[in-house]
């Protein structure tokens, strides 16, 4: 019978050795001269897709404002202008408008923010702490 | 893994050597018994023993904390085994994992197994004379409570070879009783 418990018996009970004194304490030493090896940078899809969608969204924070101010005017800011004219005439001026952009900036930093912390602590390699 | 390991090991991965310290406590009496078992040596065994929790060590921040850390570890230990001892992968490979395999499912023995000295010596010689596969891999069951998959894992072996292996170690004890019994 392959499943002979005698067997078992003996394999258990066949030289377990004590652990030799000190034997932590050495690998501790040894650990202690060697670093970590932390892991090669790999760029993920999300590497790019965020500094994309940052520089996307300050890029259109700063046209805004500068359609706003009329600083800036480009031939495509020219139909914005004259759409958003009409949807101020339409929501009764600029204030609705302007409080629903913040709104949804705020929110979207806010969203940018949890993101990048997920990322981060995600990250190996990364021994920031938040 | 408990609570309290899965928190060392998340703190070794941060480079908390104190944290790192106490998963060398956990597991360096069986990462040194099986390199023993392997290398037959103590000073080689504790040798290589430093050397495994040294590369984990180096190794910490790539650890997936999804994984299992005794796996991964007695993964590293059986890497090193193999560079000590280059035939103990050739010897493991060249098992076929189609034998006809007839084995426990537990490999706990029942209480009063008790084996008279004489016989268990015998056995133990036997075990002695054991390639070192079957000893690497009759330790990894027997001492550490491994299933058949994660012996696998450790040892980089497909499960039927990992079986075949055990149930040939198994056999050859068999037989050394049973020549014990006619004698």
């Amino acid at each position: 019978m392959i499943d002979d418990p005698r067997i078992d018996t003996a394999i258990e009970s066949y030289d377990v050795a004590a652990l030799p004194k000190g034997f932590t304490k050495r690998t501790m030493l040894r650990v202690a001269d060697v670093g970590t090896e932390q892991p090669a940078f790999r760029l993920h899809f999300i590497d790019m897709a965020i500094p994309v969608f940052v520089m996307s969204f300050l890029a259109t924070i700063m046209l805004v404002g500068g359609y706003m101010l009329n600083s800036a005017n480009p031939f495509w800011l020219q139909d914005l202008q004259a759409a958003g004219a009409t949807l101020f005439a339409e929501v009764g001026g600029y204030f609705p408008i302007v409080a629903l952009g913040l709104g949804l900036i705020g929110m979207t930093v806010f969203l940018l923010a949890l993101l990048l912390i997920t990322l981060i602590s995600s990250r190996p390699q990364v021994r920031l702490q938040i | 893994m408990s609570n309290e390991e899965q928190q060392w090991v998340l703190q070794a991965k941060r480079g908390d050597t104190a944290a790192f310290e106490m998963l060398v406590e956990i597991h360096a009496h069986f990462v040194y018994n099986l390199a023993l078992r392997v290398v037959r040596n103590p000073q080689e065994a504790e040798d290589l023993s430093q050397e495994a929790f040294v590369r984990a060590w180096q190794a910490m921040p790539r650890f997936r904390v999804e994984a299992r850390f005794r796996t991964w570890l007695y993964r590293i230990v059986t890497n090193l085994c193999y560079d000590k001892l280059p035939r103990l992968k050739r010897e493991l490979s060249m098992l076929d994992p189609d034998d006809a395999l007839e084995l426990p499912t537990s490999h706990k023995s029942p209480e009063g197994q008790l084996l008279s000295k004489e016989m268990e010596q015998t056995l133990h010689a036997k075990i002695d004379k054991l390639p070192e596969s079957y000893r690497l891999l009759i330790t990894l069951r027997h001492l550490q409570e491994m299933s058949y998959a994660e012996i696998a894992e450790v040892t980089g072996q497909p499960l039927g070879t990992v079986k075949t292996g055990i149930f040939r170690a198994r056999r050859l004890l068999r037989n050394a009783i049973a020549e014990y019994e006619n004698d």
